[in-house]
């Protein structure tokens, strides 16, 4: 049995006898041991290389797996073409041993997961991952055993388990106020208080807060009654002058708030005028109220990473909640922050999926969830500070839950600046305005010259003529005072002209390690934390702080230190002038202080080409890019991708990569011009990676399947011989998608065969991408048949894969198959598995509850169908996407017109129309037609069946089946009319078209279908028996004039 | 390249028109030089010119993103037809441009005088569909 130790420093031990393994065999086998049973190879690749290309990761993956066999021998690892890990039953982990003893009640075991550090000196991102995951595990068991011992009576070993897991979570305020409150019911009052004022010292100096209501609670049972105190919140020190309207105008918007009336407040002023005064005290009033409250601001220096203001906010907010119950949009946040997923009890990594739109979508309704869950319980105040400098990500974030508050006790406040103009900014209030969400603005002004003066006064005691003096240079502005009567408190005769030279003055007199400090900070343009700090190296940095937090510009946030405000840190950095040295140094620290290296790649790179280091920023681009890319974040991708381009012109893989991104941002021409010129820049042997990943994107991002055609074949050609099976299988595959879509159905299917030879059978995207290729053939060749064992066989290998993008195309691909093939009880089988494979991913899922609608409409299951249209609107509201809003009001007509309720499907459709859905508008207008001349309103049905003539036509409508669709509906305006020998004319021409169409294999059709529409035409099928039995019903009731069918029928 | 544009009106409504101009079986009612037509695919289908009955021609027929434009092109001798419908008051006008490949260029005053009849055709029929309909 071999025994691996990931407790302390990694150590791998069989009979008693160390092995010695290489490095990166050693990270492998801990990686593994983690959880026994096999791994996906590339997730395993990408955890442990993820820096590396993915071919090179796959190659090192090989390397240490070659190392470790040849170590352990063949009986430990199993190795497959997709998969790799431990078996179990033949390895033995520590950890899983000490878990298993503390679960069961083995306070010793407990403690030595407590002190002894998981995979010790292991410092990637997986490692940190486990560390989090072990570590809110074990607290989870600690509460648990602390509470059942509670609950057993015995007050002291509930202590002693909660004092273990205060050991563990040293910041964790229910941890401690559980410790406070069982030492005290154990009569250790005095231990009790020494907790409390231990844990809000480090609450204030770490974190900078002060202790929420359920920690205060405890500490104020602990004294006695009549002993809880209160104490002022940082950087409330002094009072707030003047704003007294202003604050009522807050109090009114938090107090609607608090009542379940969410609402957006922005709060608008010129630079230094009080706008964060003004917020902390809306803050310390709310956390007075037990409220959750998480603030964050907009960051313009550095490389501006992507959601910088949500990757503030959203941990500050995961602080305040519990862990939700079968929640995956946890797992999405590890997105912002690797260890939020573990914080909220979820350990598996969210699933991958190809488009970067569903990621953002993910992200986006991920983080609105965190928002929804975190005020289900209290009330929430969200502050998004200076958005005026924030980014273009976090802005579209902020209208996202903005636009969502109405029904949650949550206020959202935004500060900006007045000046410069800000559009976005601008949009984003119209927006929420325009959605009908309650905004309130505030605007602040100048203080008076009594209010300027007693802020003077509170700053220092200085006489009246030094007051006035203050009151002169200040102009109304609060920052400006305080700093004039800093400088004249320290003696100077006047306040210096602007604020640039006042803080020239303050810096002025600070030794070179103070100056080397504050500068530092200043070209942070942020606060820099206590690990910040420490890794910025400089000398004498006790001294430093002390000194620059005496000149008043800088104060100290949690361990950190951050400017009081940034017009401050602006002047210092106006001064700076191009000190490369200083970017360069700050950039380092802050690389090497962070968690995780992808959240502050950007800003990283960002001072990195400030310093003029391209050679050490290229690489920190690339990864910022990547990160932006898992965030959904393209523009920004794109934009870091440039840059990475922009360090090293020579590297074909960065611009392949741009190219990428810029294919995906739909900016076609630039696409072909870098990858062009990315192709110059790889050699023969290369070329045909380039066409491979041409053709990825042409049959994906861009939709052209016969351009995919040509860059697959032409990557086929130039494929060397000793090409990897996996880039041949790729090509191929590739080449069968593309002519199952738009070439040849046949050739697909044999394409198909050739590539099933090449995979592993057990690699799940393969095994589904190829499913999806084969579906589409048989669709195009009108083989039904064999469809349902391909969906089967994809849907699985899809689910398994965890690609809900890929089951989505699979099932959806089915449910049309059977439609068209009249098997529709079938079909709602197959769209009910496609809802359940891509539940919670809305952008995809939602086309698959519109086709389960159309499908249950179909079958005249009208009222289960009607509510899913209401469904599909939601869910286009959740996405913030008019686009599929406009395309549920589309379908939610459609359903209303053979439900009979005619004037809702009027409307609707109508409504569709007008946003220009991405429908087929012909049959959209004669769908509407229709509608209207049951309605009894036949002049306006005539009128848009003339609009349906003047649309243009594109393939996908399908026009064959407009003409007779036209003509029917031309009949039911005679009938609306009165006219019924006009109606049976034309109901009878119809009929002869259909005729004509019946047994049509429409195969082709599907496609064009999918790419003029985006979507597969389950809803709108065109279908001639079904058509042609209609109308003969119709003619027979118009036959027998008599017939009490008639007005049924008709 | 020999080409030309022709144009005729009709007092029939646009929507009589289209019916007539997306449906290809219905082209040897109008179209001069067309005896019969079978549809193969979508956008696709052979018409067999009057007087030929052995002499399959196989054409294609491509709806337009413009309004109500459709494209009629020969695959056997490259001539194309480009037919436009636009609302005039109550009625339509009909456009139409061909063009000929230098090789048919023999061919152009027939064509002109074939499609300026057909053009007079299609406005009539769509006008007696719509009298039809409306007598």
């Amino acid at each position: 049995m071999l025994q691996v130790r990931l407790l302390g420093r990694v150590a791998t031990e069989r009979n008693g006898e160390q092995i010695s393994l290489p490095a990166p065999a050693g990270r492998l086998l801990a990686f593994l041991a983690l959880r026994l049973g096999p791994h996906d190879r590339e997730n395993v690749a990408v955890q442990l290389w993820p820096d590396a290309t993915a071919a090179a990761g796959r190659a090192n993956l090989r390397t240490a797996i070659w190392a470790l066999r040849k170590a352990l021998g063949d009986d430990v690892l199993e190795a497959s073409r997709t998969s790799v890990g431990l078996l179990p039953g033949t390895v033995t982990v520590d950890v899983d041993d000490c878990r298993d003893r503390a679960a069961a009640g083995d306070a010793a075991a407990a403690a030595a997961l407590c002190h002894d550090e998981l995979l010790a000196g292991y410092t990637e991102d997986w490692a940190d991952a486990a560390r989090q995951r072990q570590r809110a595990q074990l607290a989870q068991t600690l509460a648990e055993r602390s509470a059942s011992t509670e609950r057993d009576g015995d007050a002291a070993d509930a202590a002693r388990w909660s004092r273990l897991r205060c050991a563990l979570e040293p910041l964790d305020e229910a941890a401690h106020a559980d410790l406070i409150r069982q030492l005290a019911a154990a009569g250790d009052r005095a231990g009790a208080l020494v907790v409390g004022r231990d844990v809000i010292t480090r609450l204030r100096e770490q974190l900078g807060v002060r202790p929420g209501p359920s920690l205060r609670a405890a500490l104020a049972e602990a004294r006695g009654p009549g002993a809880a105190t209160s104490a002022s919140a940082p950087g409330l020190n002094r009072p707030l002058f003047g704003r007294a309207s202003q604050l009522r105008a807050l109090a009114a918007a938090w107090a609607a708030a608090r009542a379940g009336q969410g609402r957006v407040v922005l709060i608008t002023g010129e630079a230094g005028i009080g706008k964060t005064r003004l917020v902390a005290e809306l803050a310390r009033r709310a956390d007075n109220a037990g409220a959750g409250i998480a603030m964050g601001a907009g960051v313009d220096v550095g490389g501006e990473a992507p959601l910088a203001i949500w990757q503030e906010l959203v941990p500050q907010l995961a602080r305040t909640v519990s862990a939700p119950e079968n929640a995956n949009w946890a797992s999405d946040l590890g997105r912002l922050a690797p260890d939020l997923p573990a914080q909220l009890g979820r350990d598996a990594p969210p699933p991958v999926v190809s488009s970067p739109e569903l990621e953002r979508l993910r992200l986006f309704d991920a983080v609105l969830r965190l928002v929804e869950w975190a005020a289900a319980n209290r009330p929430v105040l969200l502050v998004a500070e200076d958005v005026h400098r924030a980014d273009p990500a976090s802005m579209q974030l902020c209208a996202h839950i903005g636009r969502r508050l109405a029904a949650r006790p949550v206020l959202f406040v935004l500060t900006r600046r007045d000046r410069p103009q800000r559009p976005a900014a601008d949009a984003l209030i119209a927006d929420l305005v325009g959605r009908g969400v309650e905004v309130t603005e505030i605007e602040l002004g100048p203080l008076s010259q009594a209010e300027v003066a007693a802020v003077a006064r509170s700053v220092a005691d200085l006489p009246d003529a030094a007051v006035e003096q203050v009151v002169d240079a200040a102009e109304g502005n609060p920052l400006l005072a305080v700093a004039s009567a800093r400088a004249l408190a320290a003696g100077r005769s006047a306040p210096p002209q602007d604020l640039r030279a006042m803080v020239r003055a303050a810096t002025g007199t600070l030794p070179r390690p103070a100056r080397d400090l504050v500068e530092a900070l200043a070209a942070a343009g942020r606060e820099l934390s206590a690990g910040e700090l420490a890794a910025l190296a400089l000398p004498d940095r006790d001294e430093a702080e002390h000194a620059i937090l005496e000149s008043g510009l800088v104060f100290r946030s949690g361990g950190g230190l951050r400017f009081r405000h940034a017009l401050l840190a602006e002047a210092v950095r106006a001064d700076l002038g191009e000190q490369g040295r200083r970017y360069e140094q700050l950039a380092l620290a802050i690389e090497s202080a962070a968690r995780s290296p992808g959240p502050v790649a950007a800003e990283v790179a960002g001072h990195l080409r400030r310093a003029g280091r391209d050679d050490l920023a290229g690489p920190r681009w690339q990864r910022a890019a990547r990160h932006a890319r898992s965030l959904g974040a393209m523009p920004e991708a794109a934009r870091f991708w440039a840059e990475a381009v922009r360090c090293d012109p020579g590297a074909a893989q960065p611009r392949l990569e741009l190219a990428e991104a810029l294919g995906w941002l739909g900016r076609e021409a630039e696409f072909e011009r870098e990858w062009q010129a990315a192709r110059e820049l790889l050699s023969e042997r290369e070329q045909s990676v380039a066409w491979c990943r041409r053709g990825k994107v042409l049959r994906t991002v861009v939709c052209n399947p016969r351009a995919s055609i040509e860059a697959y074949q032409r990557a086929w050609e130039l494929l060397p011989a000793d090409a990897p099976h996996s880039l041949r299988a790729d090509v191929l595959l590739g080449l069968a998608w593309g002519e199952s879509a738009a070439g040849d159905p046949d050739r697909a299917v044999m394409l198909l065969g050739e590539v099933a030879r090449l995979v592993d059978p057990h690699d799940d995207s393969m095994v589904a991408e190829m499913a999806n290729a084969e579906l589409m053939s048989l669709l195009r060749l009108g083989r039904f048949d064999g469809c349902e064992t391909a969906a089967e066989r994809g849907g699985a290998a899809a689910r398994r894969a965890g690609r809900p993008d890929l089951a989505y195309s699979v099932w959806i691909h089915l449910t049309c198959a059977l439609s068209w093939s009249g098997n529709m009880i079938g079909a709602l089988r197959a769209a009910d598995a496609a809802v359940a494979a891509t539940r919670g991913f809305t952008a995809i899922e939602l086309r698959c509850v519109a086709s389960r609608a159309f499908v249950l409409s179909r079958l005249g299951r009208h009222a289960e169908a009607l509510p899913l249209g209401r469904e599909q609107l939601a869910m286009a509201d959740r996405m913030d996407s008019p686009a599929a809003a406009a395309l549920a009001r589309h379908d939610a007509g459609l359903i209303a017109l053979e439900a009979g309720q005619h004037e809702s499907a009027a409307q609707l459709l109508g409504a569709a129309l007008d946003e220009d859905a991405e429908i087929s508008r012909p049959a959209a207008r004669l769908a509407r037609a229709e509608a209207l001349a049951r309605c009894g309103r036949p002049q306006e049905a005539s009128a848009e069946v003339r609009r349906a003539a003047l649309e243009p036509v594109r393939a996908g409508d399908q026009p064959w089946a407009l003409v007779p669709r036209m003509t029917r509906v031309q009949g039911l305006i005679a009938l609306a009319r009165g006219d019924r020998d006009q109606a049976r004319r034309r109901m009878r021409e119809a009929a002869a078209v259909w005729q004509r169409h019946l047994h049509r294999s429409t195969g082709a059709e599907y496609m064009a279908n999918f790419v003029d529409l985006g979507r597969a035409p389950v809803v709108g099928l065109v279908e001639p028996e079904r058509e042609l039995r209609r109308l003969t019903a119709e003619l027979a009731a118009l036959d027998d004039l008599e017939s009490p069918e008639l007005t049924e029928v008709l | 390249m020999p080409e030309f544009e022709l144009s005729a009106p009709s007092r029939a409504p646009v929507e009589e028109v289209w019916k007539l101009l997306f449906d290809p079986a219905r082209f040897p009612d109008w179209w001069v030089g067309i005896e019969t037509v079978r549809e193969d695919a979508p956008g696709r289908f052979t018409q067999w010119p009057t007087g030929y009955p052995d002499f399959p021609m196989p054409q294609k027929l491509r709806t337009d993103r413009l309004n109500g434009r459709v494209t009629v092109s020969c695959q056997v001798s490259d001539i194309s037809f480009v037919w436009q419908l636009a609302e005039v008051g109550a009625g339509t006008s009909i456009h139409v441009s061909v063009s000929l490949p230098d090789r048919e260029a023999h061919r152009l005053d027939g064509q002109r005088r074939d499609v300026k009849e057909s053009l007079v055709r299609l406005a009539a029929l769509a006008e007696a569909t719509s009298e039809t309909v409306s007598r």
